[in-house]
């Protein structure tokens, strides 16, 4: 009987726990909820005096190039140089950095602005910078008297829309400039005819046929004024005409040298130098880093080579910061701030001698080229580009024209098409770009 | 790895944005809301297709809304998209059903379809909140000298997870078109399915070596580490495996085989590659027994040349029968059993004079070894209503006790002296 109501209870009990067990649930479900929540009001109440702000940063890394363990640390030591002397300033902010190809950077920007998540800062060239603004990808930078300031006022024209929005805020200029291996060249050529004899000698040189990467060549064979003549829709005199087909003759007989190899853009070129599989390539300055540590001392720099008449043309990467979107208010002052920050004098120059790899984009920075023959060469090869300014901005250099002009190079430098066909239909190309 | 974890922890810096806090908290109040709303009475009533469609639907119209009066809802709408699609998935059930088994389904449904779409679901999400190319390049250590990162490790995993899991129905395939071909058995054809996706298992994963980049050295230090292991703690997964595969090249244990287990014939459904699979039709219970067991212990099989098997039934008949009749009759209605095959012929014979009954047995030949049991029980009724209808008596055993004196009582010691005959 005892035994009996002992079950019973027992049954009692159970049923009992049965229907209590959902509310209990429900209810630790509350408790731990509302612990979280009063966990982070405490927390946040306890750091209220430096709030941490994250900015989220995307940067494209070198045109077209493969997002690599190198490139990320790479770009990472680059981002750091320049972050970690932020944080003396503002010790509560850190930085979060998405590497993205520059071609697929649009894209991936649209669909993560669509979910509300898009960067607060992108790092990309001023010619995408004012793509992003145009598609509404990012926000304008305000204009303010410290960037006008301290910002090179030509580097400011080449970011401001035709209305006069800017897309960004210039950080850095990468000059386009020669790499080699100085184990193998030690004397770097200093005009086309060394370079032709450098190869001839059996070092390994390397040349983009992207045709903003290889339109140095152009200054150095002096065709670069009839280029810019045909971008601008003016007539073209037969010597002009000349000139274009010269250059591209140029271009063909150095591709059928034995040494001489064109590849896809200079981001193949400076894998393959890293590699020791080049000796001589053409690239800009923001794969010092890389090759640096590839190479070590054997890593050597010079300006590109001059031509007979001209000197080179490099075209110069200039690197923006943009304004995302999505930011919350206290990101976006974050990032104005950093991008003011950036173009300190003097910010810029100890960036500037840290990294041995770019120009200051502040006037009042003088580069010290006598401290550092690196900076001479970026000096020295600022100073051509400066030549040839003019023509080098009449040439569109990124949209689908550069791209229709490239893929007309490819079969010229393959030998499939002629250098006279090629000019009489690269001429209407530039031509619809004006 | 550390570099992985603070970008994951950076990740919760977007709560910095009000808009992605709102968001989520409406988000996980519209979820919770649901959870309760779909217990109610009315709406168990409201077809399947529907249901399913409701809450994703209703978040979508949500986000719209918001949109529509300049909220940001990206995150809303991306949630209420991904729902959809998962929504769409369970009401892709109805549809493969008509063209495979829903056994098939099930398993392409929860082990193929639905697991990808997650992985999908979760890599878009990610690229919003990072870029995932990026992450994939994050580097995580050092595998035998070489650097292994993110992207190698996932692309490594998932692979092998398609290989063992999504290999199934292309093997099937080319077994059932090498079948049609070369007409081999059913049982054949599963063994070369899974001959098929062994090689294939086998390849892809030497592949994914060398996708991570592991080289010959490598390769060696690993199969070093093996035969370590292999002595130690995997020799018994590893003896198996090896069994399986012997036993499907051998030929005598594939699926559809009929081997005799502790007296119970059971039809091998899947051999795995740790254990075989085995049905039970007594109870229909599915036994998995390791691969080694048959390699190493005698087996029984019905099924190694052919499928016959030979069935008998012993009976008894009074004495007064005549055997030639009897066994006559028996033969005859074994014949007239339709599951008893007629050749080879059934035979009956006379085995025995028991107590009460002379015994005969009756042998006859059956097509499928697992139906046994229910044609014994066939002949048997044949043979009762034969033996009632010829007037033959199926007797049972009968005895009869005669008493010859009544046992007198006596002292005990007289009972010592004289003893009890009758026990004699």
């Amino acid at each position: 009987m005892l035994a009996k109501r002992r079950t019973d209870q027992l049954k009692k009990d159970r049923l009992t726990m049965a229907s209590a067990s959902p509310p209990s649930i429900v209810n630790l479900r509350i408790s731990a909820g509302l612990l979280l929540v009063a966990l982070v009001l405490s927390g946040c109440s306890a750091l209220s005096g430096s709030k941490p702000v994250m900015l989220y940063m995307a940067m494209v890394i070198g045109k077209d190039d493969r997002i690599s363990s190198d490139t990320q640390r790479d770009a990472r030591k680059r981002v750091d140089l320049i972050v970690s002397s932020f944080q003396k300033l503002y010790p509560n902010v850190q930085v979060q950095l998405a590497l993205y190809q520059r071609s697929k950077l649009i894209s991936e920007l649209r669909r993560r602005n669509a979910a509300d998540l898009g960067p607060d800062l992108v790092l990309t060239d001023a010619q995408q910078a004012k793509d992003l603004l145009r598609e509404g990808l990012t926000d304008p930078l305000p204009q303010t008297e410290r960037n006008t300031v301290q910002t090179d006022p030509t580097l400011m024209e080449q970011v401001r829309l035709t209305d006069g929005r800017l897309a960004g805020q210039p950080l850095v200029m990468f000059p386009q400039i020669a790499c080699f291996n100085t184990q193998v060249i030690q004397k770097p050529p200093e005009t086309l005819n060394e370079l032709l004899e450098v190869g001839a000698a059996g070092a390994r040189v390397g040349l983009p046929v992207n045709m903003d990467e290889v339109l140095w060549t152009a200054g150095s064979l002096n065709a670069l004024p009839a280029l810019a003549a045909a971008s601008r829709n003016q007539a073209l005199s037969a010597e002009e005409r000349d000139r274009i087909t010269g250059w591209l003759t140029w271009l063909q007989q150095a591709s059928n040298q034995r040494n001489i190899s064109f590849f896809e853009n200079q981001g193949q070129l400076t894998t393959l130098l890293g590699r020791r599989e080049l000796d001589w390539i053409s690239c800009t300055s923001d794969m010092f880093f890389r090759l640096r540590e590839q190479l070590g001392d054997d890593f050597g720099i010079a300006p590109l080579p001059n031509g007979p008449d001209a000197p080179a043309a490099p075209v110069h990467l200039l690197r923006v910061l943009a304004l995302g979107r999505d930011s919350s208010s206290s990101q976006r002052s974050m990032a104005i701030a950093l991008s003011d920050y950036v173009t300190n004098p003097l910010v810029q120059r100890n960036l500037s001698l840290l990294s041995m790899s770019f120009v200051p984009v502040n006037p009042d920075v003088m580069i010290p080229t006598k401290s550092s023959k690196t900076l001479a060469s970026l000096e020295k090869a600022l100073q051509a580009s400066q030549v040839q300014g003019d023509n080098l901005n009449a040439i569109d250099q990124d949209g689908p024209l550069s791209r229709r002009m490239t893929n007309l190079l490819i079969p010229l430098v393959f030998g499939v098409s002629q250098p006279r066909t090629s000019t009489d239909e690269l001429i209407p190309i530039l031509g619809q770009g004006s | 790895m550390n570099q992985l974890f603070w970008e994951i922890i950076g990740w919760l810096g977007y709560l910095q944005r009000a808009s992605i806090v709102f968001q989520l908290l409406l988000i996980t109040v519209l979820v919770t809301l649901w959870r309760w709303l779909r217990k109610h009475p009315k709406l168990a009533k409201v077809p399947r297709p529907l249901r399913l469609l409701i809450a994703p639907a209703g978040l979508g119209l949500i986000s719209a809304f918001a949109r529509s009066l300049g909220w940001d809802a990206g995150l809303l709408t991306y949630l209420s998209l991904s729902w959809l699609g998962w929504s769409f998935l369970s009401l892709l059930d109805g549809l493969l059903q008509q063209l495979m088994p829903a056994q098939r389904v099930h398993e392409l449904q929860s082990r193929l379809i639905k697991p990808l779409y997650l992985i999908k679901v979760v890599l878009m999400f990610i690229n919003r909140l990072d870029n995932v190319n990026d992450l994939s390049v994050i580097e995580l250590g050092q595998v035998f000298g070489v650097s292994l990162t993110l992207g190698k490790l996932f692309t490594s995993l998932l692979v092998s997870y398609l290989l063992l899991v999504g290999t199934g129905p292309p093997a099937a395939g080319v077994s059932w078109l090498m079948q049609k071909l070369l007409g081999y058995s059913e049982g054949s054809r599963k063994a070369v399915e899974l001959i098929i996706r062994y090689v294939v298992v086998g390849i892809g994963v030497t592949a994914v070596g060398f996708h991570i980049g592991l080289n010959g050295t490598a390769l060696v230090a690993i199969a070093g580490g093996l035969s370590v292991g292999l002595g130690f703690g995997i020799k018994e997964v590893f003896s198996n495996f090896i069994s399986g595969i012997w036993l499907l090249f051998e030929g005598s244990v594939r699926p559809g085989e009929v081997l005799m287990v502790d007296n119970d014939p059971c039809e091998v459904r899947k051999l795995g590659l740790r254990a075989t699979l085995l049905w039970r039709d007594r109870d229909n219970a599915e036994l998995l027994i390791p691969n080694q067991m048959f390699f190493t212990a005698q087996a029984t099989s019905y099924t190694a040349t052919d499928r016959l098997r030979r069935s008998e039934i012993r009976i008894g008949a009074a004495y007064r029968h005549d055997p030639r009749q009897v066994l006559q009759l028996l033969e005859e209605t074994a014949l007239n059993v339709p599951r008893v095959l007629k050749a080879p012929a059934p035979r009956a014979l006379q085995v025995k004079y028991g107590d009460s009954a002379i015994e005969y047995s009756l042998r006859y030949w059956i097509a499928d070894p697992m139906s046994n049991i229910g044609i014994v029980s066939e002949v048997n009724q044949a043979i009762w209503t034969a033996f009632k209808r010829e007037g033959i008596e199926i007797p049972f055993p009968q005895q009869v006790n005669t008493i010859r004196e009544r046992p007198s009582l006596m002292s005990g010691r007289d009972a010592q002296e004289k003893p009890d005959k009758t026990r004699h």
